[in-house]
C-alpha cells in the first residue's frame, strides 16, 4: 500500500512524457516553424470563404486563362476561375483528407493491433494473414480500385484510405505490445499481481504512444499526396470543387502557354507535405531524446 | 530451405486468390458497366446491343460462376479479352507494352543506385560534413516532391522554357532523361537513407576498428571490410524497389506518354476496361510477391547469419 502511494506521488510530481516532449518540440527550430505553418494552413482552410478574393466555383468568362495580375494574383484557369481562391479552398480538401484519414486509421488500427499483440494465438494469426493479403498490392493501386468501386468524393477518399491505412498502425502497435510484454517492468507488474487492465492502461498504452504519434504525423502527408494523385487521375474530388491534385491535372492541358496553372497548386502541395514531414521528424526527435 | 520456399509460394497463391476475389468484387460493385462508357457524349448504345455484348463477355451470368470461370482461366494465363480493344487478349496487350516499363525500370535503378548509393556512401564516410547535409537535403526533396509534380516541373523547365528535351514519347535517349529523373525520386530516397545508416553501422563496428588497429591499408579496410558488409543489407531494400519498378509508375508513364504498363493501366481505368484492370492487378501481385521472395532468398545467400529454420 505504502509503495503504491509513494510511486504515485513520484509520478504525479514528474512532468509527463508528453509534456516534456512538447517542450522539446517547441525548442526545436524546424519543429516550431513547421507547427506554425501547419496551424496557418489549417486556419486558411477554415477561413477560406473569408480569405478568397473570388468565387472558386464560378468563373468569369470574360477573363479566361489570364496570367497573374493585380486583380487575379495567381491568374485564372480555362473557365475564368480565380486560381488563388481555388488553392485556398483546396487547402480544405488536403487538410480534411490528411487529418480525417489518420483519425480513422488510429481508431481502427490501435485496438486491432493491441488485441492481436495481447491475445496472440489464432486472433494474431488471422490478422497477420489479412495484413499479408492487403499489403500484397501497392497502396495507390488499392486506392484506385476502391475509388472506382466507391465513386468519387471526399468521404469515399477518406474511406478508401482508412480501409487500407489501419494496417500500418495495427502492425506497429502489435509489435510494440509484443516487445513491451517481454520487458522486465511489465513482468514485474504482473508478478506483483497487476491485472491486465492496469497493465494496458499504465504501461502498454503510455509506452507505445510515441511511435504512434510519429507514424500518424507522417501519415498525414502520405494521405495528402495520395488524394492529389487520385484527383489528378480524375478519381478523387469531383469537379467543380477544387483540390490541388485536380488543379494540377486540369492545368496540365495548358502548361505550354500557362504554366502558372500547374505551378501554384504544386507549390501549395509540396510545401504542405514538407511542413508535415518536418513536424513528424521533429516529433520523433522530441519523443525519443536519446536518439536511435 | 526447400520447405521454406514451398511455404512462401503456397502463401503467394493464397494471397493471389484473395486479391483476385477482392478485385473481382470491387469491379462488379461499380455502378456503371464497361459498355456504358463507350459512346458517351456521342451516341448512346442501344440496350439490345449492350445486352448482346454483356452476353458475349459472360457478364450476364451469376457473379460466382463468373469468378470461378475467371480463376480457372487465369491459371492458364488466360485473362480474357480486353473490353476496350475487342478481340485482343489481355495477356498479349500487357506483354507488348511491358518491355518499355522494364527498360524505364532498369535505367531508373542504375541512375538511383549511382546517385542514391553514392550520396549515401559519401555521407557516411564524411558524417556531419557538407556532403552529408547535401545528401539529407536531397532525401527531403525526394520525400516532399510528388513524382507527378516533378514530372510537370521538368517539362515546364526543359521542354517549354529551354526547349532542350521533347515533352514525351520513348524513341531516343533524349526521351528517357525526364521519365528516369521523375521515376527515381522514391528509389534515391530509400537508397541514400539506407546505405548511409548501413555504412555508419559498419564504420562504428569493432571489426573495422580491429582492421585499422592491426595496420591494414586504408584501401583494404574500405573495400574488404566496410563496403562488403555495408552493402549486404541494401539487398533487402533493392528487392521491393525492383518490384515497384517492374510494375511501372502510373503517373510518370502517363505524363511523359511512355508506352509502358503504367500508362496502360491508366488507359484501362478511364475506359473502365475491367478485364485489363483485373489482369494487371493480378500480374502486379505476382511480380511484387516474387520480388520479395527473391530478395529474401538473396539475403540469406549473402548473409550466413540469416536462416529460415525456426528456432526452438
Amino acid at each position: 500500500m505504502a509503495v503504491t502511494t509513494l510511486s504515485g506521488n513520484l509520478l504525479s510530481r514528474r512532468p509527463s512524457l508528453l509534456l516534456k516532449a512538447w517542450r522539446r518540440l517547441l525548442r526545436d527550430r524546424a519543429g516550431i516553424i513547421s507547427l506554425v505553418m501547419i496551424l496557418l494552413t489549417l486556419l486558411i482552410a477554415l477561413l477560406a470563404p473569408l480569405l478568397a478574393p473570388h468565387d472558386p466555383l464560378v468563373g468569369d468568362f470574360a477573363s479566361v486563362l489570364q496570367m497573374p495580375s493585380s486583380k487575379y494574383w495567381f491568374g485564372t484557369d480555362e473557365l475564368g476561375r480565380d486560381v488563388l481562391s481555388r488553392i485556398l479552398y483546396g487547402a480544405r480538401v488536403s487538410m480534411a483528407v490528411g487529418l480525417l484519414s489518420q483519425i480513422a486509421v488510429v481508431i481502427v488500427g490501435i485496438p486491432i493491433g493491441a488485441v492481436a499483440g495481447l491475445r496472440g494465438g489464432w486472433v494474431d494469426y488471422m490478422l497477420m494473414r489479412i495484413i499479408d493479403v492487403m499489403s500484397a498490392l501497392p497502396s495507390l493501386l488499392f486506392y484506385i480500385l476502391l475509388m472506382i468501386a466507391l465513386g468519387r468524393g471526399l468521404f469515399n477518399i477518406v474511406l478508401a484510405m482508412s480501409i487500407t491505412g489501419w494496417i500500418g498502425i495495427a502492425r506497429l502497435v502489435r509489435g510494440q505490445v509484443l516487445s513491451l510484454k517481454a520487458t522486465d517492468y511489465v513482468r514485474a507488474a504482473t508478478a506483483m499481481g497487476a491485472g491486465s487492465g492496469w497493465i494496458i492502461a499504465k504501461h502498454l498504452i503510455r509506452n507505445s504512444l510515441s511511435p504512434v504519434f510519429v507514424s500518424v504525423t507522417l501519415g498525414v502527408p502520405g494521405a495528402i499526396f495520395a488524394e492529389a494523385g487520385l484527383s489528378l487521375l480524375g478519381l478523387g474530388i469531383p469537379p467543380p470543387n477544387p483540390s490541388w491534385g485536380q488543379m494540377i491535372g486540369e492545368g496540365s492541358r495548358y502548361f505550354r502557354t500557362h504554366p502558372h496553372l500547374i505551378l501554384y497548386p504544386s507549390i501549395a502541395l509540396t510545401f504542405t507535405i514538407l511542413f508535415w514531414m518536418l513536424l513528424g521528424e521533429a516529433l520523433q526527435k522530441a519523443l525519443d531524446p536519446t536518439g536511435s | 530451405m526447400g520447405r521454406y520456399i514451398l511455404g512462401r509460394l503456397l502463401g503467394l497463391v493464397g494471397v493471389l486468390l484473395a486479391v483476385s476475389l477482392i478485385t473481382f468484387v470491387l469491379m462488379h460493385a461499380v455502378p456503371a458497366g464497361p459498355f456504358d462508357m463507350i459512346g458517351m457524349g456521342e451516341k448512346i448504345m442501344p440496350q439490345e446491343l449492350k445486352d448482346q455484348l454483356n452476353h458475349l463477355y459472360g457478364l450476364d451470368r451469376p457473379v460466382v460462376e463468373q469468378y470461378v470461370l475467371y480463376v480457372r482461366n487465369a491459371i492458364r494465363l488466360d485473362f480474357g479479352n480486353s473490353f476496350s480493344q475487342p478481340g485482343k487478349p489481355v495477356v498479349k496487350i500487357i506483354a507488348g507494352q511491358w518491355p518499355v516499363t522494364i527498360h524505364l525500370g532498369i535505367l531508373t535503378l542504375i541512375f538511383s543506385l549511382i546517385v542514391g548509393g553514392g550520396l549515401g556512401v559519401a555521407a557516411a564516410m564524411n558524417e556531419g560534413s557538407w556532403i552529408d547535409k547535401f545528401g539529407t537535403a536531397v532525401t527531403i526533396f525526394c520525400f516532399i516532391m510528388p513524382n507527378f509534380v516533378l514530372a510537370y516541373l521538368l517539362i515546364i523547365l526543359f521542354s517549354v522554357t529551354l526547349q532542350w528535351l521533347p515533352t514525351g514519347g520513348w524513341i531516343s535517349p533524349k526521351n528517357w532523361i525526364m521519365p528516369v529523373l521523375a521515376n527515381s525520386l522514391g528509389p534515391i530516397l530509400i537508397l541514400q537513407r539506407y546505405v548511409r545508416s548501413s555504412m555508419l553501422d559498419v564504420l562504428r563496428s569493432n571489426y573495422v576498428r580491429t582492421a585499422r588497429a592491426k595496420g591494414l591499408s586504408e584501401r583494404r579496410v574500405v573495400w574488404i571490410h566496410i563496403f562488403k558488409n555495408a552493402l549486404i543489407p541494401v539487398i533487402t531494400v533493392v528487392g521491393p524497389m525492383v518490384a515497384g519498378l517492374v510494375v511501372g509508375s502510373i503517373f510518370v508513364e502517363s505524363i511523359f506518354r511512355v508506352p509502358g504498363i503504367g500508362a496502360l493501366f491508366v488507359a484501362a481505368l478511364t475506359m473502365r476496361d475491367y478485364t485489363m484492370i483485373m489482369g494487371m492487378t493480378l500480374l502486379f501481385t505476382v511480380l511484387i510477391g516474387v520480388s520479395y521472395l527473391v530478395s529474401d532468398l538473396l539475403y540469406a545467400a549473402v548473409d550466413p547469419r540469416v536462416t529460415f529454420v525456426k528456432e526452438k
